[in-house]
């Protein structure tokens, strides 16, 4: 550690967390003038490493280090999902605003967040791990231009399981959980089978789902998506207060994103306003292909299957959850 | 007060704590030193000369590469820039354990003999200013921030040391980032040295909480850059090798009278009823001689605690944390706490 930190990490940002030679800690890349474009916060890097930028390896000490010397922005809005819900496309859109730093689903924030379950057995308590992740998101969001006033991060599906431990390091950042109807979400994740879905390490998915790995090891996909995501819509509608909105991918549309940015307390311009309309215009993943709706789609796609999955584990909690959401709506 | 190093297999170079005086400016009542020399005595300073001479000596007879300055509180020494610079000017590297207290006033003597100071060593007695202060008196606490940062931004490296109290136990992790946050080199955990049963009751870990702790320190010790461990009181029982530096025969004792002693901890300790581990007065005898006694006494003491545990095992009982902590063994055997009802 020296009092050379702050020069000598300008521009740098943790793009991941990883464990080197038996130590925890983050992966660095000098990202000095890369804008952050891409839907995902990991094709970002993608990009970036395609131009040879640095790279390096540190413990977790510099984010403290870091946090006392480097001036960032902070949270503006956080944006939960049940995966293949829409909540890319909130993110493009949140991106439209001028000034605004938006992370999504960026690697450092979600494995640390992982932690918290994967690394419970350990006698290092939460505490810790919440200390790194706010100096991560601190380090993520550092000011790299004058004019960065909003921050938006879209976490992973998996990091909504530990809302409470987010809630308790950011208590007043208000946040939004999208979600879809769990026949057309099963069927997207089973068409094109996401990492968190199949991810070898299933103690997350296990603790998420409240069993052990080895069943985990036995479920199939159709279940296993089932199973957690009505353990996200649970979430959402056990913790869903005034700080928070819910919001469903069928409403998805231009007024109600820009509603999600007042709720953000984000107030839009007609210009911006006209890039998030163009922003959702092409689809959410891929800025190549238009966006259409595709609720019949899936519907139709759906196997016996995935529809007794769907009704048996989380049909009541997706029930439960948009009685909340028009209750909370009606408060609104 | 105590040395700078951690045992972790690694003895590392060959160095004399030299206790540079026998007062201290704060009261810490779970203080191992005498707290009749810390308080009731005249202020007594090691003095310059005969420090010229037991470098001297100590680099010829024994290699020594290192000197750490204790106490006492070192930065009350004075002549402190002097002894700096007479280390310096001896071609070896000083490092100091303080309260922080006199920082502000000591900082112009490091300054000009900066080459000489390898780091420095702070006690800390908790992450708010409210703990620390509560047993270092009101505004300690700042100025040890002060201090920090005055290391820091001068990159001259610093660690911490914190006595594992019980009321501490809770707060290792945020012990660990306050210290990283600090900027800290090291972090070094303590167990208490019980000076009496009151103090071993109220303030010590059972050998199953010390345990515990130690086991979260490893786990720290390896998510963080800075270097953490335990310096004093840890339980190990591996007879394969010596389970301290000065049990090695690698880090030896000068108290503030001029006399080579087998460890720092033992020094002067509060209530003890004996000082064997004393091997001679530097005043009247030469670095040389002092050195073989040291290195007789070390490895008598060893063989006894091999012995300890070997008898021990012979009776198929595992080692208590009068045993098996290399420092209570040695506090027991050199009569350092006849209040406790085991000796040696």
């Amino acid at each position: 550690m020296n009092a050379d930190l702050k020069t000598d990490f300008k521009g740098w940002l943790p793009v991941d967390a990883v464990v080197v030679e038996g130590r925890p800690g983050l992966w660095w890349m000098d990202m000095a003038g890369v804008s952050m474009t891409e839907p995902f916060f990991h094709q970002t890097v993608e990009r970036a490493r395609r131009e040879n930028r640095a790279e390096r390896f540190t413990e977790f000490d510099v984010l403290l280090q870091l946090e006392k010397q480097i001036e960032s922005v902070q949270p503006t809005g956080f944006i939960f999902h049940s995966s293949r819900c829409g909540s890319t496309l909130v993110a493009n859109a949140c991106r439209a605003v001028s000034n605004a730093i938006v992370l999504s689903e960026a690697n450092a924030i979600d494995k640390l967040i992982a932690r918290f379950i994967t690394d419970v057995d350990n006698t290092v308590k939460e505490s810790l791990y919440s200390v790194f992740l706010r100096g991560v998101v601190h380090a993520l969001s550092q000011r790299r231009t004058t004019n960065a006033r909003h921050l938006f991060i879209k976490f992973a599906c998996c990091s909504f399981a530990q809302l409470e431990r987010i809630k308790r390091i950011w208590p007043n950042v208000p946040w939004l959980f999208l979600y879809r109807d769990p026949v057309e979400t099963i069927v997207s994740n089973i068409n094109d089978v996401p990492p968190w879905l199949i991810d070898s390490d299933r103690r997350v998915l296990a603790s998420i789902i409240n069993t052990s790995p080895a069943v985990i090891a036995g479920m199939s996909l159709e279940e296993l998506c089932a199973r957690t995501i009505a353990s996200l819509y649970s979430t959402a509608y056990d913790l869903a207060n005034g700080n928070s909105m819910l919001l469903n991918y069928k409403q998805l549309s231009v007024p109600v994103i820009a509603s999600v940015l007042n709720f953000f307390k984000v107030s839009l311009s007609t210009g911006e306003l006209e890039t998030i309309a163009r922003a959702i215009g092409v689809h959410a993943k891929d800025g190549s292909r238009a966006f259409v709706a595709d609720a019949d789609t899936k519907q139709k796609l759906a196997s016996d299957l995935v529809r007794e999955m769907s009704e048996r584990w989380a049909g009541e909690p997706y029930r439960l959850l948009e009685q909340k959401r028009t209750k909370l709506e009606s408060v609104k | 007060m105590m040395d700078t190093e951690t045992f972790d297999g690694d003895y590392g170079p060959r160095r004399l704590s030299v206790e540079l005086a026998n007062i201290c400016n704060l009261h810490c009542s779970y203080c191992f030193r005498s707290d009749k020399n810390l308080y009731s005595s005249h202020a007594e300073f090691f003095s310059l000369d005969l420090l010229r001479r037991v470098i001297d000596e100590a680099q010829a007879a024994a290699n020594v590469a290192r000197i750490n300055f204790t106490g006492g509180e070192p930065t009350l020494h004075p002549q402190f820039a002097e002894t700096l610079r007479l280390i310096g000017d001896a071609g070896l590297t000083v490092s100091f354990v303080t309260n922080g207290w006199h920082f502000e006033r000591v900082w112009p003597a490091l300054q000009a003999n900066r080459a000489a100071v390898s780091h420095v060593a702070f006690s800390l007695d908790g992450v708010t200013r409210e703990d620390h202060d509560r047993w270092r008196g009101n505004g300690s606490f700042d100025r040890l921030v002060r201090a920090f940062t005055r290391c820091y931004m001068s990159n001259l490296p610093f660690g911490i040391k914190i006595v594992i109290r019980r009321d501490l136990v809770d707060q290792l992790e945020q012990i660990a980032s306050f210290a990283a946050r600090m900027g800290a080199a090291s972090l070094h955990f303590v167990h208490v040295m019980p000076t009496s049963d009151a103090v071993a009751d109220d303030s010590a870990l059972s050998l199953d909480e010390q345990r515990a702790a130690e086991q979260e320190i490893a786990i720290l010790a390896r998510i963080f850059k800075m270097n953490i461990g335990i310096d004093v009181g840890y339980y190990n029982v591996d007879e394969t090798r010596p389970p301290c530096a000065p049990l090695a025969g690698v880090s030896m004792n000068v108290d503030y009278r001029g006399r080579l002693s087998l460890c720092c901890n033992l020094s002067g300790f509060r209530g003890a009823t004996d000082e064997r581990d004393v091997v001679a007065d530097l005043n009247i005898e030469s670095f040389a001689s002092a050195y073989e006694k040291f290195q007789a006494l070390a490895e008598a003491q060893l063989q006894k605690r091999k012995e300890a545990l070997a008898a021990l095992t012979a009776q198929g009982s595992n080692p208590d944390l009068y045993t098996g902590s290399p420092c209570m063994f040695c506090l027991q055997s050199f009569g350092k706490i006849p209040w406790h009802r085991r000796s040696f």
